[in-house]
């Protein structure tokens, strides 16, 4: 018994060794006003004519909203709050604001059909039903299959998405099936965050941006050109995804229209919840 | 003692003697003393025009030792050393940005290129006879190529002492809470594989490597060009290059002959023992091998055309002391078939094919004295 104690003593010692490890998960939450999903939605009616309207307070009209951990943020290089940025080296994308970590709160995801792509974001859609209804009601432009007619139903679609990516669920299709991500409280939509794994220091701000769609429902930080590769039969193309430095050359992608962090959260400790609101509209 | 342990003891003592091996063929001995670390100087920025000048011209070494005004010249041949132990070796050299004169455009983009000994290529390992009969199957002669890895940027951020030590173009900056970070200058964008998305390729040995670097609005600055040392040839030890800068970008300058092989930047094989090292005396037959390999790059590999015999194959089998000795037992048989064998068959290709004749070369290709 005299034997052990020491060794028991020791193994416990071992376990309040600091590991001094930088990198750790932050969590908050991110509140949107509803005002911020109120968005213009610009159609072209029978006679070619271009009519534009009000759609919303809908989360299904905001793009992701991207967030990242910054050294500091400045309000008067862009118009607008933004990371203070590195060195340029390149004159067209600016300096690199060097993001600690980051996240998103919802993605963009392929939406089973190519007239979607770069159009669908995760964590915004309930059912089926909330997509179709959503861009042939709200966005006036109706979902079409690839030869060109309206998807018709809830279950036509799911048999779209099914056949295509083999699937034999709706829990294996990201963009519906959950709840959204999103709750409203008040004159706010809350949604909880996780940034996982991201270099920790203390003073480190909080900031980030909500990409706001045009009035064709498009949104700047999805990119066309990459993504995974469709080959189905006759339809061949990329399904588009967010460009990959959207956290290190925000201001390359913030367009008018686009709502950011107003005061970024500044943390001292890393078991600091933040709270962030996405206050500014950029005009 | 047994005969096992004898055997064993015998066993012993043989493996310790397996030891006793330098491994000096592996690391190349210099046959003159060519310094590991060369600092150039400046060059000079040449429009497509002296390009075309220096395409033209018979003595590539004369056109590159002129210098203009601000004393940079034109391009550079010459060569080096191996580094010694785990030092880098390699050479520098600069170039500035020109003013543009009135009416002229602007230099917005520049070429850097550097060809290092001499030229190397895959042999084609199909193994159907046919085909084989017009398929460049000849290995090349590895051990007398070197290469050379390229990297620019601006001059301010060279960490390296010019002559003495080299140097990279690594930064660090710090942010408001302390975090330090590795930034690279590098500007020197080198394209890699087509479909492989890399920016910052390297070509491998015996090629010609180029990047591209944007220059907008930097008139006057100046840059510094590293050629780092990636290997030096086996055979001599001395590794041999030519460098130039063009203004423009690399791949829409085809028009003027940059089209990116072995001919771009000729006769850059110099004689590794000359008698002074400012000396630049081509190596016995190395044109003749440039231009072998550059007619073969232009009628397409493997098959360059029906029943054609790609010319590097044919210049192989003409100077076989210019490739590989572990040729294939087949890989002149077409030629034999063709022009005969032996010094008769030798013959009967040079009369047929001066051009890449190593006899003609000199001829063909002179250098002014």
């Amino acid at each position: 018994m005299r034997t052990y104690l020491p060794f028991a003593s020791l193994a416990l010692a071992g376990c309040f060794v600091e590991e001094g490890n930088e990198y750790l998960d932050v969590t908050g939450i991110v509140k949107i006003p509803v005002e911020a999903a109120i968005i213009d939605v610009t159609v072209t009616n029978d006679e070619g004519i271009d009519e534009t309207y009000q759609v919303g307070p809908d989360v299904r009209a905001l793009g992701p909203v991207y967030l990242g951990l910054y050294s500091d943020v400045k309000a008067d290089e862009f118009g607008y709050p933004h990371p203070v940025l590195g060195p340029v080296l390149d004159v067209e994308t600016g300096g690199n604001a060097y993001p600690y970590g980051g996240t998103s709160v919802g993605r963009f995801d392929y939406g089973c059909y190519e007239m979607l792509r770069c159009r669908i974001v995760t964590g915004r859609y309930e059912t089926f039903d909330d997509v179709l209804e959503w861009f042939a009601e709200d966005i006036g432009d109706p979902i079409l299959n690839p030869y060109g007619d309206e998807v018709g139903s809830a279950t036509e679609y799911r048999e779209r998405c099914y056949e295509l990516m083999f699937l034999t669920s709706d829990d294996e299709i990201p963009f519906i099936g959950k709840q959204p991500y999103f709750e409203q409280k008040g004159d706010y939509f809350e949604a909880e965050v996780s940034v996982l794994h991201t270099l920790f220091k203390e003073g480190v701000n909080v900031w980030g941006w909500v990409d706001r769609p045009s009035p064709r429902f498009e949104f700047d930080t999805c990119e066309l050109a990459v993504g995974w590769q469709m080959f189905y039969y006759d339809e061949q193309y990329i399904t588009g995804s967010s460009h990959q430095d959207l956290l290190n050359f925000p201001n390359q992608y913030i367009t008018k229209g686009d709502w950011v962090v107003g005061e970024a959260a500044v943390l001292d400790k890393p078991d600091q919840s933040f709270e962030v609101e996405i206050s500014y509209a950029y005009e | 003692m047994p005969t096992s342990k004898r055997i064993l003891a015998l066993a012993l003592l043989a493996g310790l003697a397996s030891c006793d091996r330098e491994g000096a063929e592996m690391l190349p001995q210099p046959v003159k003393d060519h310094p590991s670390v060369v600092e150039i100087g400046a060059l000079k920025v040449l429009t497509l025009d002296d390009y075309a000048e220096y395409k033209q011209s018979e003595d590539p070494y004369g056109f590159c030792g002129s210098t203009g005004d601000d004393g940079a010249l034109n391009c550079f041949y010459g060569q080096l050393g191996p580094p010694e132990g785990s030092q880098r070796g390699g050479a520098t050299f600069t170039f500035t940005i020109p003013e543009a004169a009135d009416g002229e455009d602007p230099v917005t983009e520049v070429c850097v290129m550097v060809d290092p000994e001499t030229v190397f290529w895959n042999p084609f390992l199909i193994q159907d006879p046919v085909q084989r009969a017009t398929t460049l199957t000849y290995p090349d002669f590895a051990d007398d190529d070197g290469d050379l890895d390229l990297f620019s940027g601006m001059s301010a951020y060279y960490t390296g002492s010019p002559g003495i030590e080299l140097g990279d173009f690594t930064g660090f900056y710090t942010d408001s809470l302390g975090r330090t970070l590795e930034i690279e200058f590098d500007e020197c964008y080198e394209a890699g594989f087509s479909g492989s998305g890399l920016e910052k390729a390297h070509a491998g040995r015996g090629a010609l490597e180029f990047c591209d670097m944007r220059v907008d609005g930097r008139e006057g600055i100046e840059f510094t060009v590293v050629l780092d040392t990636f290997s030096v040839p086996l055979d001599d030890g001395a590794l041999s290059f030519g460098a130039m800068v063009v203004a423009g970008p690399c791949r829409s300058n085809g028009d003027v002959g940059l089209d990116f092989n072995e001919c771009t930047i000729k006769d850059e094989s110099l004689d590794p023992a000359p008698p002074s090292l400012d000396d630049k005396l081509r190596r016995a037959c190395s044109r003749t091998l440039e231009e072998a390999s550059c007619a073969s790059a232009s009628l397409g590999s493997p098959n360059p055309a029906e029943g054609e015999l790609p010319p590097l194959q044919e210049f192989c089998c003409a100077n076989p002391e210019m490739c590989s000795d572990r040729e294939p037992e087949d890989a002149c048989r077409a030629f034999e078939v063709r022009y005969g064998g032996g010094e008769a068959g030798r013959a009967e290709f040079c009369a047929q094919k001066p051009e890449l004749c190593c006899e003609n070369e000199d001829e063909l290709f002179p250098i002014e004295d």
